[in-house]
């Protein structure tokens, strides 16, 4: 007989405290993300757009078919990438560039904003995700 | 008994749900707080890069490459014209390419950029029969100045194999040749004899850039 007399209010209280959290999820995930940061979203594109405009060390169209068109394409170019966009970016951004044959910069931490591009090539899509370091 | 053990038990209720609406409030409104922006504001800037930026814009050549005698020539009622009412600056590197009205409340957009400087370079070539032009750099600006001496006769050009100008009575003045700023352009002229310096003039715009962030500021 005693087990059963958990009292009225506690179960009332608990299942208040859950309906109010409910909202609360509610206005939390339903809210414009605050990622999606509209000046790294223009780095971003800007970087496609400059490293698509030059010309490439060796043959092919551009720099970024470059990469993108074979593995030895990469292996060979991957370094004077990284080093022509180390010249490009401001210096308090950080930078990934993802390829189909690698990738080239550094490891995304969690927790920031991005701002994230993605340029075609002939042989594939290159994304670049770029942040405050 | 049971009667009396319920006001305590009601009183930890209520504090557990007070507690949990005020958690939920400091939290709504947070997520409130972070999603409040100035929209229209910011969106003048951001409007106004792009519009800089495109590459039918004012000041680009393609996208994201800006001319440098455009940058030049960019003055402040070019810029009035684009922003309206509002105040307005550009920047180039930090220093002011034009600027409309005040600016006491910025919004800034920053964006990447290369400059690029057009150099226009001339190559005089002496051609033997059947031999080909290579120019030493990538351009999508070729122009040929046909005089050949007399008795030879140009009857076609082909660039990179493909024909460009023909004419079997021979072809004489100066024409512009399709390019592309993509590929090595190679030249080759059909004549009935040699071609000696000075006979053909081959003038092609040489692009040099550079990079810079274009900063663009709008009042709020």
């Amino acid at each position: 007989m005693r087990r059963a007399q958990l009292s009225l209010s506690a179960v009332e209280a608990g299942v208040g405290v859950l309906l109010v959290f409910a909202v609360t999820t509610g206005f939390v995930l339903g809210s414009p993300a605050v990622a999606g940061d509209a000046q790294l979203d223009a780095y971003a594109t800007d970087l496609g757009a400059v490293l698509a405009n030059d010309a490439p060390r060796h043959g092919d169209a551009t720099r970024l078919t470059e990469v993108t068109r074979s593995p030895s394409g990469f292996e060979r170019e991957s370094t004077a990438l990284a080093e022509r966009i180390n010249r490009v970016l401001p210096e308090n951004l950080m930078y990934r560039v993802e390829t189909a044959h690698g990738t080239i910069g550094y490891p995304r931490p969690d927790g920031v904003a991005y701002g994230v591009a993605r340029h075609a090539t002939p042989y594939g899509t290159v994304t670049i995700w770029v942040w405050y370091g | 008994m049971r009667a009396q053990l319920n006001l305590p038990a009601l009183g930890v209720a209520l504090l557990l749900v007070t507690a949990a609406t005020g958690v939920s409030l400091a939290v709504a409104n947070g997520a409130f707080a972070a999603a409040e922006r100035d929209p229209i504001a910011d969106h003048a800037a951001t409007a106004l890069a792009d519009r800089l930026v495109a590459a039918d814009g004012p000041l680009a050549v393609r996208k994201n490459v800006l001319g440098a005698d455009a940058v030049a020539a960019f003055d402040s009622p070019r810029l009035r014209s684009l922003v309206g009412e509002r105040g307005a600056v550009v920047r180039l590197n930090g220093r002011v390419v034009a600027r409309a009205g005040d600016v006491a409340d910025p919004r800034t957009m920053r964006r990447l950029v290369l400059v690029a400087t057009v150099e226009n370079r001339t190559l005089t070539p002496r051609v033997e029969r059947g031999a080909a032009v290579t120019l030493p750099r990538r351009t999508d600006r070729v122009t040929v100045t046909l005089d050949p001496p007399a008795g030879t006769v140009v009857r076609a050009v082909r660039v990179n194999g493909r024909t460009v100008l023909s004419n079997d009575d021979g072809l004489r003045g100066t024409f512009a040749l399709d390019s592309s700023r993509v590929r090595t352009t190679t030249v080759e002229f059909d004549a009935t004899d040699r071609l000696p310096a000075g006979s053909i003039t081959i003038e092609y715009a040489v692009e040099r850039t550079e990079k810079g962030v274009l900063g663009v500021s709008v009042d709020a």
